[in-house]
């Protein structure tokens, strides 16, 4: 694996959760009303899914020997999961792009369902195809359902802690009991996450078992605050909010540098 | 279009790496790219006998570029088309479309596709396609002082040398379908029961 795998890290990462945000939001938006009535609300969280992708396409770009050639990456859609992401991912772009322009200027309006499904079908197709990528054959410690399964996981965790940080303080209370499964489903994801890097996770050498325990630790901490939350020792405002999505982000980071650290061909 | 073939033998192999220089003399090759590496491969283990312990190491080279399989894997991975099969039947790369994302070197179980650092595109054997249009054989087969290595059509190579086998830590060639015929090392065998793996670390 070639030391700029880093990039590729942040572009995976980035790139999923504006995906699984962006699904969240349209889950978010068809359930509560209080959501769909406040613009504001609408055009942020469109501006921070257009942000997230923008930033993954730039870090993406240093990875690549020309990135100034990178129009030619739609010419083997047949075969290559790698023309089918970018062909999705530009997709998923121009969908939120417009559906942001449009939020902006006078609302989506009856656009909204249309754009919503087109979104959320990019999304899906955009998390399923760099499943697709690193399913190779030459490959086998990726070539397993940990792959699909751990970017599910990043995308959903992503979306939920990011969704936590800009709905508005109060809004969302664990003591509640219908929100109380925001605190379940961060630790049961949290634990699956945390789990399936111990399978991507294979080689002894210090910096990588340095790396391991820097994702078990953050992700433990990550575990806690929720529940501390929920015990009432932590106050339930932005500031624990942003922690937990500092330490989420982080430690779904270290288990995707683990991922690519386990990249090991079967041959030669 | 012809399939080609390599033949190998393994058990003629020194591991000189006359191949590899040859290779890389020929085509130029700036450092840290080897079209064609030789590797080596080590393991053993330990036998008891009334007490007393003896070692049991064994070891043995491979000389491996690209195989110019019937199935590759570098042309299904690559998203710009820039690897294909080219008019004379060698999988190759069109650096004008090539835009160095590396993804047909993961999906290559040979390591045969290597980033160039300086030109910024992926490069790979090419079979020394002028010398085989000179009705020469590639630069690597030339150079081999110990003989250990062949080139032809995948007709003319079978018919010489038979189907051969395949030894670690080579994937199924059922799979890949490469254009590699080897005649292994006797102590290839030895894999089967043994811890065996990649000595060097320069291509890893």
């Amino acid at each position: 694996m070639d030391n700029d795998y880093i990039f590729l890290v942040f572009f995976t990462v980035l790139c999923q959760s504006a995906a699984g945000f962006f699904i969240f939001r349209e889950i978010i938006i068809y359930n509560s009303v209080a959501f769909l009535n406040d613009k504001h609300l609408r055009i942020i969280t469109l501006l921070i899914t257009g942000l997230l992708l923008l930033a993954g396409i730039i870090t993406a770009s240093f990875h690549l020997g020309k990135p100034l050639q990178a129009i030619h990456t739609l010419r083997n859609l047949k075969s290559s999961w790698l023309s089918r992401e970018i062909l999705l991912t530009l997709i998923f772009s121009g969908i939120v792009l417009v559906y942001f322009f449009l939020e902006l200027f006078n609302g989506a309006g009856s656009f909204r369902i249309p754009l919503s499904v087109a979104g959320i079908l990019s999304a899906a197709g955009l998390i399923t195809c760099m499943s697709g990528i690193y399913m190779l054959k030459s490959v086998p410690v990726w070539n397993t359902i940990l792959t699909p399964a751990s970017f599910v996981i990043t995308s959903a965790l992503a979306a939920v802690s990011l969704m936590l940080v800009i709905l508005p303080a109060g809004s969302v209370n664990f003591m509640d009991g219908k929100n109380s499964g925001i605190l379940i489903f961060l630790t049961m994801a949290l634990i699956l996450s945390l789990v399936i890097s111990a399978f991507f996770y294979f080689d002894g050498k210090l910096s990588y078992t340095l790396l391991f325990m820097a994702r078990i630790v953050t992700g433990l901490m990550a575990i806690s605050v929720p529940v501390l939350i929920y015990a009432g020792i932590i106050p339930n405002k932005m500031p624990a909010r942003l922690f937990l999505l500092l330490l989420l982000l982080s430690t779904e980071t270290a288990g995707r540098c683990i991922f690519y650290i386990g990249y090991h061909v079967k041959g030669l | 279009m012809p399939k080609y073939a390599f033949y190998i033998n393994s058990s003629a192999c020194s591991g000189c790496k006359t191949c590899q220089v040859a290779c890389k003399d020929k085509n130029d090759l700036p450092p840290g790219v080897s079209w064609r590496r030789v590797y080596e491969i080590e393991g053993g283990n330990w036998k008891e006998e009334n007490g007393a312990f003896t070692s049991l190491p064994f070891g043995y080279f491979l000389s491996l570029s690209c195989q110019n399989c019937e199935n590759p894997e570098c042309i299904k991975a690559c998203p710009t088309t820039a690897m294909h099969v080219n008019t004379a039947g060698i999988v190759t790369i069109n650096e004008e479309l090539c835009i160095g994302c590396k993804y047909c070197s993961w999906a290559c179980p040979y390591g045969a596709p290597q980033y160039d650092t300086v030109k910024k595109v992926m490069t790979k054997c090419n079979l020394c396609e002028d010398y085989l249009a000179a009705g020469e054989k590639p630069s690597c087969v030339n150079s081999c002082p110990a003989r250990a290595l062949d080139f032809g059509t995948w007709e003319e190579m079978t018919a010489r040398y038979g189907t051969g086998e395949n030894v670690f830590p080579l994937p199924e060639p059922s799979r890949y379908k490469p254009g590699m015929i080897i005649k292994p090392h006797g102590n290839a065998s030895r894999t089967r029961d043994n811890k065996a793996y990649i000595a060097e670390n320069e291509y890893k």
